[in-house]
């Protein structure tokens, strides 16, 4: 399922508009992604606070959009682009790669509520393909 | 036995109370069969689904995201017995209907972020989490009878 001229074109669109909220729409993702997932929290232990909306889980959530949106710069080859990436995943945080879907997931959940318009069933599958090939160019280290 | 708590069966009450069966349905079943299109393959006598249109148009599909809703519906009046709820459902899809269960996931996290663009702010990680387990429980028993 990779990802044609048109996906790209239709990604790069969409978060040219999502990169002016990146905070507010990945401090939105992983705040779901904590509550309605608890078991992602087990990554935080050493945050004090992981409450809605507190300083380390806005700060992190800007990060990782950021992540998102540099990955977009480099969508034509992401596992290079994401090389040094998915080393800091894999050996230093060695986050399961299974969380990579639920963060998605929530971004997906928390782009239609932000952008109920833009974000139409075209725009969804080009992003839901894009966030699979970033998933797995996060993963490419692993083993 | 599912345990609810008032919180979540209040949050799961509430958001049906703001759902248009007709409009969330369509939207809903439409967004599955563009976002996931090997979902398709169930819908071989809808007619035209050659692309994006087309689907969000057939009247067929709309029809039958109604019929999904008012199926939900039911989980939703007998929160405390889903299971034995949806028992012939669950024979209808497997029997008859020959549905893959790994789709049930797919149709329902259609239905999450449809209703998150419906709601906006007012679907909050509290609410997303209290529907997610509904739905979790719904597609649990759905695929129940399989065998």
């Amino acid at each position: 399922m990779s990802l044609s001229a048109k996906d790209k074109a239709i990604v790069k669109a969409f978060f040219g508009k999502v990169a002016g909220r990146a905070e507010d729409v990945g401090n939105e993702a992983l705040s779901r992604t904590l509550v309605v997932y608890p078991q992602t929290k087990t990554y935080f232990s050493h945050w004090k606070d992981l409450s809605l909306g507190s300083a380390p889980v806005r700060k992190h959530g800007g990060t990782v959009m950021g992540g998102v949106l540099d990955a977009i710069e480099k969508i034509d080859d992401l596992s290079a682009g994401l090389l040094t990436l998915s080393e800091l995943h894999a050996f230093l945080l060695r986050v399961d790669p299974a969380n990579f879907k639920i963060f998605n997931h929530n971004l997906l959940v928390t782009l239609a509520m932000i952008f109920p318009d833009d974000f139409t069933p075209e725009v969804h599958v080009a992003t839901d393909k894009f966030l699979a090939q970033l998933s797995l160019a996060l993963s490419e280290k692993y083993r | 036995m599912v345990e609810w708590t008032d919180k979540e069966r209040a949050a799961i009450s509430d958001i049906f109370s703001k759902l248009d069966y007709d409009e969330v349905g369509q939207k809903c079943l439409s967004r599955c069969l563009i976002v996931y299109p090997w979902t398709q393959r169930y819908f071989g006598a809808f007619g035209n689904l050659y692309n994006a249109e087309a689907i969000m148009n057939n009247p067929l599909i709309a029809k039958h995201g109604t019929t999904v809703l008012r199926g939900l519906e039911r989980a939703l009046n007998n929160m405390d017995d889903i299971k034995n709820t949806y028992a012939e459902l669950s024979v209808l899809h497997s029997e008859k209907l020959h549905v893959d269960p790994d789709n049930f996931k797919l149709l329902s996290d259609c239905l999450t972020i449809v209703i998150a663009a419906k709601m906006g702010t007012t679907f909050t990680p509290e609410y997303q989490a209290s529907f997610q387990k509904f739905l979790s429980v719904v597609v649990s028993a759905l695929g129940k009878q399989y065998h």
